[in-house]
């Protein structure tokens, strides 16, 4: 395992830790699903996550990795 | 006041599975085929692409004139929040900060690894690239996104009661009722 190979497998394992310690904080933690629902509360803000979610799309399957 | 936003829940949710019993299937068949055709060819472009579109469609046609706030409203609340951060708990406002390092910290590390080029530093696509370069893997993949996909076109679209709810303590918001973009 190289150096960047660590790094995302520690930065995979912190951010799964931390959703789940949000998810069991009982509201007392912004959690992964309060912050999407908050920007998907008006227009903007679900038209700057579809914008994400299409550009996500785009660069997976159809550009050379 | 709309008869469509006081249809009673339960009809609505009957409308839901409905649209769910549809969608699901062709979803997951469409992931299954999008999955053996890899990102240089022209059906996964059009593909792709077609989702895209179908997808923001479905998010104007499903959401029109049912978003809980107007775009104005949900700025003035995010900016408001930001200026005024000690209005809310200090376990929150620390939360807050580690989704902010987090963000900071994968950017970050992927824009090094980006430009730094070498074998040892790959970035976040490469990796993900060794698992859709299979049939399967991508399947998967996409299946995901589309799933994602759905849930930011479909979710928390708001009730006229619920909007009626938002509008009376919004001082003025009355004036701007039925306005939502």
């Amino acid at each position: 395992m190289n150096l960047g190979q660590l790094v995302w497998s520690i930065l995979a394992a912190a951010l799964a830790i931390w959703i789940l310690v949000t998810q069991f904080s009982a509201n007392r933690l912004p959690t992964l699903q309060s912050i999407g629902l908050g920007f998907l509360g008006s227009w903007l803000g679900r038209a700057i996550l579809l914008a994400g979610w299409a550009e996500m799309g785009w660069h997976l399957f159809c550009q050379h990795p | 006041m709309g008869r469509r936003g006081l249809s009673h829940p339960r009809r609505g949710n009957n409308r839901g599975w409905r649209f769910g019993y549809i969608a699901v299937p062709i979803g997951l068949g469409f992931a299954w085929w999008e999955g053996y055709h890899p990102w240089p060819s022209l059906a996964a472009h059009v593909s792709i692409l077609t989702v895209i579109v179908i997808m923001i469609s479905l998010a104007a046609i499903m959401g029109r004139g049912r978003q809980v706030y107007s775009s104005h409203a949900w700025l003035c609340r995010v900016v408001a929040g930001l200026r005024h951060p000690l209005q809310r708990s200090f376990v929150f406002l620390v939360g807050s900060l580690i989704w902010v390092a987090f963000v900071m910290a994968i950017v970050g590390w992927d824009l090094l690894s980006f430009l730094r080029e070498v074998p040892a530093l790959p970035t976040l696509s490469y990796l993900i690239g060794r698992v859709t370069r299979f049939a399967a893997g991508r399947s998967i993949l996409v299946a995901l996104w589309l799933a994602l996909g759905g849930f930011l076109a479909l979710a928390r679209r708001s009730s006229e009661h619920e909007r009626a709810g938002f509008r009376s303590w919004i001082p003025g918001a009355n004036r701007d009722a039925g306005r939502t973009s």
